[in-house]
């Protein structure tokens, strides 16, 4: 499976100072080099260390999920081509991680939507469907009180819309980027994005009605 | 699949105060394993009950796992080899769970004669202490 | 002419190259509905950034690096998959010389021996303190040494006390060899 990886990926890798310097890691690392290794793990952990935390809500199975990502990631280097940037390709690699452990802990989301069901023609990008908490007339909500409520609502989303909201949203990663590392198609993930935040808001809307 | 070596996860209460609270099924520690607990500062206590034991083969690439209380699971010690060294001793990933939530983890190196050493929760106005140690 | 739904959705996340945003951008300014919902998308992004994490350190992050880098020094418990580009096994190769060179100078200056073992890594008896985490907050963690150095303690402080209805079960604490010195007394328990 890791040996496919890099043929998954058909976009070129982002400019910028950061990915400049990935790729000289990322070289070294794949001759070998254990020092370099660990600079991209070190560049790279926290982002991959949020995502599986905030995917699995469990601080101490998030660390050690994040370094089987980063073992998994050393042995697939020689697969890695460069096509794509490193960090989507880690978050693919985080995906898989994450996947397997919930299969084996048989985790269910709670009401998740049957994502076959719809397809990308449905999608009506023009309809209001993002969350939102500026609607609260209670704009004093404290942070914790906040973070509380999204943390409540995200983890009442299936794995799937969970994942998309989080790599959108939370990590900034365009469309294509979020199909590569999930390894599931445009419309799908546009699908996905679309009904996530409508339960969210949905789910923010209520419990703060019942406040 | 062949162990490595034996790992044995004991149970003590240590206590300033009376050590009956610990309850009837707990047994008193021979003097030389109170001189033992008693040359450290983090565990000594005026009086000491032995409260389990488990003993356990060390399998590598496998998830080993202690209940020196058996067959309660309030307290488990789950251990993985990570290799051997030179002398016989062993390096181990280890956790220590309590009350079903994992509370610490290590990579302890076990020798024969120099165990590892958890001073953990406190229990019945006393402590529990676990030893961990290499058995031949 | 209205944009497709898939342009529409990346012009709503700002995925646009220039001339293709303009374009939709000239359009959308008569949809003043649409114009608000990527300022909301905008802004639920500002908010759920605010309080859910994107970059988050893991804890006793040199921890973190270390056993990923003892893990990636061991041999593979199973083969890797057979990748079709040899790369793999060849660093493997080339990592795996420059670690036993580098255990065997280690070893020379710290005075053991080393033999490596045919089916397993033997690690150098280096001689300090374990590594220690704990995932529970308000909980600390400390490593001492004990006098005489017989062993290694490791203190937890702010754990919740066990309940005091734990009872000692019937079955527990059987007797066997140890490193210690054995009494076979059934009243008490040695080491």
């Amino acid at each position: 499976m890791h040996g496919q990886l890099a043929s998954e990926f058909s976009d070129a890798g982002g400019g910028g100072s950061g990915e400049v310097s990935d790729d000289l890691w990322v070289k070294r690392a794949q001759q070998g080099d254990l020092k370099a290794y660990d600079e991209l793990v070190t560049r790279h952990r926290g982002k991959v260390f949020a995502m599986i935390r905030n995917m699995v809500h469990n601080e101490a199975d998030a660390w050690d999920l994040s370094q089987d990502v980063f073992i998994k990631a050393w042995h697939a280097l020689g697969g890695f081509e460069g096509k794509a940037k490193f960090s989507t390709w880690l978050f693919r690699i985080s995906h898989n991680v994450v996947y397997d452990w919930l299969r084996k802990r048989k985790i269910q989301g709670e009401g998740e939507l049957n994502d076959e069901i719809f397809n990308s023609s449905r999608i009506d990008p023009s309809s209001m469907t993002t969350p939102s908490v500026a609607d609260r007339p209670d704009h004093a909500l404290a942070h914790d009180e906040l973070r509380r409520k999204i943390e409540r609502a995200l983890a009442h989303l299936s794995p799937d819309h969970r994942e998309v909201v989080l790599l959108k949203d939370v990590q900034g990663f365009a469309y294509k980027e979020i199909a590569d590392a999930t390894g599931c198609s445009l419309g799908t993930v546009m699908s996905r994005l679309y009904y996530a935040r409508q339960k969210l808001q949905t789910l923010l809307k209520d419990e703060y009605e019942a406040r | 699949m062949e162990p490595v070596g034996r790992v044995g996860v004991t149970l003590i209460f240590g206590t300033n105060g009376d050590p009956a609270t610990a309850g009837e099924r707990a047994k008193p520690l021979a003097a030389d394993v109170v001189a033992r607990l008693q040359k450290s500062k983090e565990l000594n206590f005026k009086n000491y009950r032995s409260l389990g034991r488990d003993v356990q083969p060390a399998l590598r690439a496998h998830d080993n796992w202690a209940l020196p209380m058996r067959p309660s699971e309030e307290v488990r010690v789950r251990f993985d080899v990570q290799g051997r060294l030179a002398g016989g001793g062993l390096r181990l990933d280890l956790e220590l769970w309590l009350q079903q939530k994992k509370v610490l983890k290590t990579s302890p190196t076990l020798e024969a004669g120099r165990p590892l050493y958890i001073r953990g929760p406190a229990w019945r106005g006393g402590q529990m202490i676990l030893i961990i140690e290499l058995i031949k | 002419m209205k944009p497709g739904d898939e342009i529409l959705a990346l012009w709503l996340e700002g995925e646009l190259d220039g001339p293709q945003q303009a374009e939709v951008d000239a359009w959308a300014a008569a949809h003043p509905e649409l114009l608000a919902e990527r300022e909301a998308i905008s802004l639920w992004k500002v908010d759920l950034r605010g309080v859910i994490a994107a970059d988050q350190q893991p804890p006793f992050p040199d921890f973190f690096n270390s056993r990923i880098e003892q893990a990636l020094r061991q041999p593979a418990q199973t083969q890797p998959r057979q990748n079709p580009a040899s790369q793999i096994r060849s660093w493997w190769r080339n990592l795996a010389v420059p670690a036993l060179a580098a255990g065997m100078a280690l070893c020379f200056w710290l005075g053991t021996e080393f033999r490596p073992a045919p089916a397993a890594v033997t690690v150098v008896a280096l001689k300090e303190p374990p590594a220690v985490y704990t995932p529970l907050s308000g909980v600390t963690v400390e490593v001492v040494s004990t006098a005489g150095n017989d062993g290694t303690v490791i203190v937890l402080e702010g754990l919740a006390a066990m309940p005091d209805s734990l009872e000692v079960p019937e079955t527990s604490g059987i007797p066997g060899e140890s490193s210690f010195k054995l009494v076979t007394n059934p009243d008490t328990v040695t080491f």
